[in-house]
């Protein structure tokens, strides 16, 4: 416009075009990123196997005639379940992100703002702590994390409900407070239990694909492939209620309803996530923004993208996770926040009016 | 085609806000709202596209209930502009007036030639394709609703409805705003601040006061300063515009200036003569 402003010019200038790559050549590029990440992360570690390699056993398994080698019980027994289970978590919690993001309206909220980690941090700290659950074996930490997790969200959905309305600002401070009173619970569990125990809560806190195996992938699959469908259907009315709830009421979205999905579908997704790999934070604050900032903030493309570079990007940092201090295990909470921070701190100086900076 | 508010009353949060509010929008027409804040303007908008439930009364398309209808029926009807500031999310302006086909598009189904089509159309009608591929938060307030404009059009409905689509602009935006919504064709139910703006695009006003209609008619017979003083409490002088004979408002000190009050002959008002 010829009325605009000189001095605003050269900002208005950065983001002047928006030029979007073409959605197919993003997924293929980060399709090729996964299969490449995944490859490496089944391929280094204490015994390095070549890509070659790595591919031979995955391809013996899938036809049906595994090889009875070395190689074999390290790719298809340790490392393959691991890595699979690392890129389902990184796709869970980026999704749930991006998601949790349009339902409050703010890009720094994360999956875990709607108490559903510190619920599930009480369960799970109870299992290792007070031994709840011991009969159910290997699956207590998971059984009780879920149930932790599913008394948080429960509690933050019927204390921030107004009527039918979940309103943002009601959500933020709900999901803030009981967060912050379930962690005092977890904190209490943690000041009485024996030091030894609190160790393994610790690092649990921290989160760590160290304990996967194949049994625990077909459950945060399901989810994931369940709320993906689900929230690819809604990708318009997503885009509309990015825009605000009225708006989106204007466009014939039933905003309530919505809402109220949008809630369940991140609360199971994180919830999963928590219950397989603990809780591992920023993955699901970062990745969203750098996926929007390659593709834009439609959801129909943020979506699929975001499920290959989450994938992606938790697997790579499980990899640094487990390397980088080797033969010992770094928690990937430690990786994650160190990659995240920084990344984000770059984006918000590169980008400002994404965080709501224009006016 | 037709808006019809018969009776509309809303409570929220258990308090009445509007009352008894009879708005008719025949077809092509540019209504306005006039009152002032907090007089329930938004309040009797948000009814109609369902913000608000009313707690009585019934709003009527067509005479059909257009609460009844599917929300995504009505809103392929009634179309909405309103100020917004999208600061979280990054689109561009034709991402933006896409999320403009909602209502016509069902689950998974891809933009088609006709979305390009009708959202090419809706940017070129108000004038904003040159900022087809601007990053909506980039934008200045009159470019931001030019969009805005544009994407109720690409909604394909005959009904706009308008919320203070000018607060904030200059001028010039102002008045581009309100021609390019009335040279749409579409009946028009806006809600607006500037009564002389409203005087000169509107063909009926409603005024609010207190949460009903105080007075309802083309803006001549509507905008006196007898009516002002009783909705705003505002002491106003009503000129006629020069150009179309509309009501134009010229606010008035509280104290005259001590030089100027010696001479209450000089300005060149000839109306509002029960002005005290």
């Amino acid at each position: 416009m010829k009325t605009d402003d000189l001095t605003e010019a050269p900002v208005r200038r950065a983001g002047r075009r928006r030029d979007r790559i073409p959605l197919p050549v993003v997924l293929g590029a980060c399709g090729v990123l996964l299969v490449v990440t995944m490859t490496a992360g089944v391929g280094i570690g204490s015994v390095p196997l070549s890509p070659a390699a790595v591919w031979h056993v995955i391809v013996d398994h899938l036809s049906g005639h595994p090889a009875n080698t070395v190689a074999d019980t390290i790719v298809w027994q340790i490392r393959l379940p691991r890595v699979l289970l690392a890129a389902l978590v990184g796709a869970a919690l980026t999704t749930a992100g991006t998601v949790v993001q349009v339902l409050v309206r703010n890009s720094l909220a994360d999956p875990f703002l709607l108490g559903v980690s510190s619920g599930a941090s009480v369960g799970a700290t109870a299992v290792l702590l007070l031994g709840a659950f011991a009969g159910l074996g290997i699956w207590a930490i998971s059984v009780g994390s879920v149930l932790g997790a599913l008394a948080a969200m429960a509690a933050v959905f019927l204390v921030s409900r107004k009527g039918r309305q979940l309103a943002p600002t009601q959500l933020i401070l709900c999901g803030v407070v009981m967060s912050a009173m379930f962690e005092s619970v977890t904190s209490y569990l943690i000041f009485r239990g024996n030091p030894q125990a609190t160790q393994s809560v610790l690092f649990w806190l921290m989160g760590s694909f160290g304990l996967a195996s194949w049994n625990q992938l077909p459950i945060p699959l399901i989810a994931l492939i369940a709320v993906m469908v689900y929230l690819l259907a809604q990708g318009r009315p997503l885009n509309a209620l990015a825009m605000g709830a009225q708006p989106a009421a204007s466009l014939g979205v039933d905003v309530a309803r919505l809402r109220q999905n949008l809630f369940f579908a991140t609360s199971l997704l994180a919830g999963v996530a928590v219950a397989v790999s603990g809780v591992i934070g920023f993955v699901g604050l970062v990745v969203p923004h750098i996926v929007r900032l390659v593709v834009g903030s439609d959801h129909r493309r943020v979506l699929p993208v975001g499920v290959l570079f989450g994938a992606s990007f938790m697997v790579l940092g499980d990899l640094l996770a487990r390397t980088i201090v080797a033969p010992q295990e770094m928690p990937i909470g430690v990786i994650t926040a160190f990659i995240g921070a920084p990344t984000l701190i770059f984006l918000i100086r590169r980008r400002p009016y994404l965080y709501g900076a224009t006016q | 085609m037709s808006l019809r508010l018969d009776g509309v009353c809303v409570d929220i949060a258990g308090r009445r806000i509007v009352t008894g509010i009879d708005i008719t929008v025949g077809d092509g027409q540019f209504v306005g709202l006039l009152g002032p804040n907090g007089s329930g303007k938004s309040t009797i908008l948000k009814a109609i596209y369902r913000v608000h439930r009313p707690c009585g009364g019934r709003v009527l398309l067509d005479g059909a209930d257009l609460l009844a209808m599917k929300p995504r029926d009505a809103a392929r009807r009634v179309a909405v502009v309103t100020q917004e500031f999208v600061s979280e999310f990054d689109f561009t302006v034709r991402e933006m007036v896409m999320i403009g086909r909602t209502p016509h598009k069902q689950a998974f189904s891809r933009d088609t030639e006709a979305d390009h089509g009708a959202v090419d159309e809706a940017m070129a009608r108000t004038g904003c394709g040159h900022l087809a591929d601007r990053s909506f938060t980039t934008l200045s307030g009159g470019e931001k609703q030019l969009a805005l404009v544009a994407r109720a059009l690409a909604q394909g409905a005959d009904h706009l409805v308008v919320d203070e689509p000018t607060s904030h602009l200059d001028i010039r935006h102002q008045v581009e705003i309100l021609e390019i919504v009335a040279g749409l064709g579409v009946s028009v139910l806006a809600a607006l601040h500037d009564l002389s703006l409203a005087a000169l695009f509107c063909e009926t006003v409603h005024l609010l006061g207190d949460g009903r209609i105080v007075a309802a008619g083309p803006p001549g017979a509507v905008i006196t300063p007898g009516t002002i003083r009783a909705a705003y409490g505002a002491d106003v002088l009503v000129i006629e515009h020069p150009d179309t004979g509309t009501p134009h408002l010229i606010p008035r000190r509280w104290q005259p200036l001590a030089d100027k009050a010696s001479d209450p002959e000089g300005h060149p008002c000839h109306s509002a003569p029960d002005a005290s």
